[in-house]
Order: C-alpha cells, then structure tokens, then sequence
C-alpha cells in the first residue's frame, strides 16, 4: 500500500488521492509560436522511466489541493512531496 | 408577481430510513455508538486566496468572535465551528437561526473572501459512545487514537469509500461525520453495519 505525505493533511493512504499526470512536461511557453510537432510532444508523448518519476497528483478525497510527488515507478516508494510549484528533490 | 422563495425547505436525506431505536448486538452497558442527525445546521464554505487569508481570518474573528484553524484542525467560537478542509478554505456551522451565511457574506468578502452556503449538499450526523472509534476504523485510514486525532483535530478523508469530514468534539469518543447529502444513505447503511457488532442506537 502506498502513502502520499500530502504536504497540506499529512500521510494518507494512495485511495485519497487520484493520478494526474506526468509532472516533466513543460507547456509551451508561447502558444502562437509553437510547431504542431512541439505541440504533439507536449500533450502526447511521454518517457516510462524506470525509478524516480515526477508526478502530479491530486488529494480528491481529501484537501482537494493537486500536488506534486516524486515517485520510484520500480518500488512505488513516494522520494518527496509538495505543492505544484515546489522543486522536488529525492532525499540522499 | 409572486415573491420567488430562494430555497426550499431543507430536509434530511436520511427521513425514509432514521428509524429510531436500538439495533445489534449491545454490550453490557448498552449500545456501543449512538447516532443522531444534526438538523437544522447551516454549513457554509468559506474561500480565501494566498494574498487575502490574514484579511479574511481577521474579517471572520471581528466580526463573528471565531478563529479559522489551521490545517487538520476545528475550532468553536461563540455559536459557531469553524473547520480546515483544505488550503485557504474552511466550513463554517452554526444553527440556522444565527444567520451565519448573511453575516459571514458581509465580513469577507469586502476582505476578497468567497461564501458559498453548503448547508443543502451536507447531511451531518454526530457519533458518541465507546466503540465509535472501533466503527470508524473499519472504514478509514486516518489514526484515531487520541494520541494522533485529539480535540479539535478534524479531517478530510475517505470513510466506507465515501468522502467525508471527520471532526471530533468534546469528549474523547465524539466525532461529526460530513458526507454529502446524495450518499447520507449509503454512509448511513455501512455505518449501521460497521456499528452492529457493538450495538448502536438511531436517536
């Protein structure tokens, strides 16, 4: 069982929250200026790393807040946690 | 033309099933959890943003004697309960004759706060007794010993599935559960299950 330290409530079971995506991606910063092919990068393609993974997720059964979780996709150990704007570091 | 009322009267989602009584397997000293509905309590959301939430606590304690809480916790203040379900945001109770929803209105939002009266969409119900926490635990995952969830500490969560509020009043064996009002019955039923083991009692 997984547990996500959401940075608002504290520990809570992974049934509170929902997945939303893969946290690395960054949007376009000028949409005018950007080519379809950046664009198709951006909302469809995705690596499947093994290990540590950033992602966003969400506290739906909880604060409602998105968060950010670094996570190993091999072990599902959850590195690190905080708000959507927070650099996210695993511990050493 | 006629004058439009704004709301209907409320009524507890829970009228066709609130059977009152004693049900289960009670224990020596009687039923092990004993439930009631809170009726009549207005439940109101109250919003604020990163930049206006020291205006917006302050409009709420001049104006209603109340501190917001800070997160996971509940506060009581002159009639009212203030509880923290998520950043920036709280629930706001009191009996529907304090005419909560109109004060608070009037003191946050000249602060940039947001109110968005609840009180239709909730169904409240208050457990005590000495094997609520027993209940409760077989439906969710937040520690409620005393140690980890004491006075005053209240929590969004998941309860039998559902999402709830978890607030634990006075005493040490009283908590409110908050669901919303288009699952009171499916809570009400799993807690009635949950409950029967240990005896329990619709009061």
């Amino acid at each position: 069982m997984i547990r996500i330290p959401c940075p608002h409530c504290g520990p809570r079971d992974h049934d509170e929250f929902s997945y939303v995506g893969d946290a690395t991606k960054v949007r376009p910063a000028d949409p005018a200026a950007t080519s379809p092919e950046d664009w198709h990068r951006y909302v469809y393609l995705r690596d499947n790393p093994r290990g540590a993974h950033l992602e966003y997720w969400h506290h739906i059964q909880g604060c409602r807040a998105y968060l950010k979780v670094l996570r190993d996709t091999a072990t599902h150990e959850v590195l690190a946690s905080g708000r959507p704007e927070d650099a996210l570091e695993a511990p050493r | 033309m006629a004058e439009i009322m704004t709301l209907p009267p409320r009524r507890s989602a829970l009228d066709s099933v609130w059977v009152l009584g004693d049900y289960g397997i009670p224990g020596p000293s009687g039923p092990g959890v004993t439930i009631i509905r809170r009726l009549g309590l207005g439940a109101i959301q109250l919003d604020a943003r990163r930049d206006t939430a020291a205006a917006v606590a302050r409009a709420v304690s001049d104006s209603l004697g109340i501190a917001l809480p800070a997160p996971g916790r509940a506060a009581s203040g002159g009639e009212f309960r203030a509880i923290w379900i998520g950043p920036e945001r709280w629930m706001l109770l009191g009996s529907d004759s304090t005419g909560l929803e109109a004060r608070l209105r009037a003191a946050v939002e000249p602060a940039g706060g947001s109110v968005i009266d609840q009180s239709h969409g909730r169904a409240i119900l208050r457990l005590s007794g000495p094997r609520v926490r027993d209940t409760l635990a077989k439906g969710t995952g937040i520690d409620l010993h005393p140690r980890a969830f004491a006075e005053n500490t209240a929590a969004q969560t998941g309860l039998f599935h559902l999402s709830v509020t978890i607030d634990r009043r006075r005493g040490t064996g009283t908590f409110d559960v908050h669901a919303m009002r288009g699952f009171a019955q499916s809570l009400h039923e799993s807690l009635c299950e949950a409950a029967a083991e240990f005896g329990y009692r619709l009061a």
